[in-house]
């Protein structure tokens, strides 16, 4: 899939790079962690997932404090800590950004943008927020 | 070129130079100047050269690989080592910041009279007024030309007719002759203040932000190389300064009061005014881009919507990064911290995390993932890794120096 042609380096190609949207390239956090399920011992393990979240990245860093920004996350994250999980299905394209076949707004991706945008930017002028009154 | 690129260029030329000055560069030249006479010109001259090849670097970069600095060198070298480099220019990029912003008020200070703790909110509040409301052109263009101002101190260093031999001399480095820890943590904080990893992110995510693209390889050599270039060469301009004013009469510079005795001399009472003023602009000026850099670098590095030309409803994550750094950067400065000391401190930060900075560039900038067919050649490989072996030494002896040479 990746340089138009059959390999694909998962960490060269996938991890760590922006994640957007198909309809307006819409960015979506980052490929933070690649999910792979292994299978029975006569079949090859099979990508089944790119992972976003601060509780993936926390765990990249030490796994000890995954369970600490999950409970931070719980405590005051709007996402309650929930790492989004993206089908490898989903994925369009690899190029300078991974193309997801999801629409941004509508996933939990932009879940802060849309929190900040109701509950601060609507009440300062000049934001430019749809909210703004 | 057509007409247009040529615009382009004249005008990022111009902004570099009007943008170049900051209360870093202004603090350690004016005590290179007081303490070691011209002695001290070869740091700025090395540091300009350095950074012209950086930020040539970061600028190819955004227009080949379209990738801004953090996100490139996330996808490199892993979130992992980027954490460290994240963490680091957080610590250093907000006292940089406080700094600025400390500077600022002191340009404002010396012209009304007001106390520096009433000044820091205010000032933070402009600086964020003008990143909520405005957009790229604004900040780069409108802020950098009126720091053109900051050519005042060209102005006086002529009006002063130095030796020109003598400072020619100091063009290459020598051993001091006095307070040996003093010379080389000097030295050392004008290479901190010169090579602002800060100007790394701001260029390359500008370059992305305008939309460049491999047509503009070429005018961003020009811009790199002319506009840093005069840069320094206004900062080499504010150490003469210093070395005609305060080196004959053994003032040693410790509070930004004595500034203008590097300026009156030469241009009498109207020079205070300009001074003041353009103190005021480049530190400002430079507030609001290490605000707005470390919105870029957060934004970046985590995947959210980014750009100084949207609306901050459109980028809240990005809006809110610079609207808390600004409130905090405001309030350090409230409580009292002493704007000189913390300038020193913090450029002297700067130099420690560099070799962090640099060395993801010899990696990136041969990568052909990123850089297809424009990688780098031998040469600028060799000034990066030169960089790199200097920002080591630096990193090493900068805390050292800090505790036998600083102020």
């Amino acid at each position: 899939m990746a340089d138009g042609g059959d390999e694909m380096h998962l960490v060269r190609d996938v991890l760590d790079k922006q994640l957007v949207d198909h309809a307006g390239h819409d960015p979506m956090g980052m490929a933070d962690g690649i999910v792979i399920e292994v299978r029975d011992v006569n079949q090859p393990p099979r990508v089944i997932a790119i992972e976003s979240g601060f509780p993936v990245l926390a765990r990249r860093v030490s796994p000890k404090l995954e369970p600490i920004v999950r409970w931070l996350g719980r405590r005051l994250g709007v996402r309650r800590g929930i790492v989004y999980r993206i089908p490898w299905s989903r994925v369009r394209s690899l190029d300078v950004e991974v193309e997801l076949d999801v629409d941004a707004d509508r996933s939990p991706a932009k879940a802060w943008e849309h929190w900040l945008c109701r509950h601060v930017t609507r009440y300062i002028p000049g934001s430019g927020n749809f909210l703004e009154s | 070129m057509n007409f247009k690129k040529v615009f382009e260029v004249a005008l990022g030329i111009v902004t570099s130079v009007g943008g170049f000055l900051e209360a870093g560069s202004i603090a350690t030249a004016v005590q290179a100047g007081a303490i070691f006479k011209f002695q001290l010109l070869w740091p700025i001259l090395l540091g300009t050269i350095v950074l012209i090849f950086l930020v040539e670097m970061a600028g190819r970069l955004a227009a080949v690989s379209h990738h801004p600095l953090p996100s490139a060198v996330r996808e490199r070298f892993g979130f992992n080592f980027y954490a460290i480099v994240l963490v680091a220019s957080t610590i250093v990029d907000l006292l940089v910041l406080a700094s600025e912003i400390g500077g600022a008020c002191m340009g404002l200070k010396m012209m009304s009279g007001a106390p520096l703790a009433a000044l820091a909110l205010p000032v933070a509040l402009l600086a964020w007024l003008l990143l909520w409301n405005g957009t790229f052109g604004t900040i780069e263009y409108g802020v950098s030309l009126l720091g053109l101002i900051t050519i005042v101190f060209i102005v006086a260093a002529i009006k002063f007719g130095p030796q020109y031999s003598q400072a020619a001399g100091g063009l290459l480095p020598t051993l001091p002759t006095h307070d040996k820890p003093h010379y080389w943590f000097i030295a050392v904080s004008i290479l901190g203040a010169t090579i602002s990893p800060y100007l790394f992110n701001f260029y390359s995510s500008g370059a992305v932000e305008d939309e460049w693209d491999e047509s503009d390889l070429v005018p961003n050599r020009i811009t790199a190389g002319l506009g840093m270039g005069f840069g320094g060469f206004t900062s080499m301009a504010v150490l003469v300064c210093a070395a005609c004013a305060l080196y004959p009469r053994g003032i040693d510079f410790t509070r930004y009061e004595q500034l203008p005795l590097i300026i009156t001399p030469a241009l009498g009472m109207w020079g205070f005014w300009i001074l003041c003023c353009a103190l005021f602009i480049a530190c400002f000026g430079a507030a609001l881009e290490l605000a707005l850099d470390m919105a870029y670098v957060y934004a970046q590095t985590f995947g959210w919507a980014w750009g100084e030309n949207k609306k901050p409803a459109d980028a809240a994550r990005f809006s809110m990064v610079f609207t808390i750094i600004l409130l905090i950067a405001g309030i350090i400065i409230t409580c009292g911290v002493d704007p000189l000391k913390l300038t020193l401190l913090s450029m002297a930060a700067t130099a420690v995390i560099l070799p962090l900075v640099v060395l993801p560039f010899l990696v990136l900038m041969n990568d052909r993932k990123f850089m297809k067919e424009h990688t780098n050649g031998r040469f600028a490989n060799f000034v990066v890794f030169f960089s790199i072996v200097m920002a080591s030494i630096i990193a090493l002896v900068a805390i050292p120096l800090e505790i036998y040479g600083g102020s």
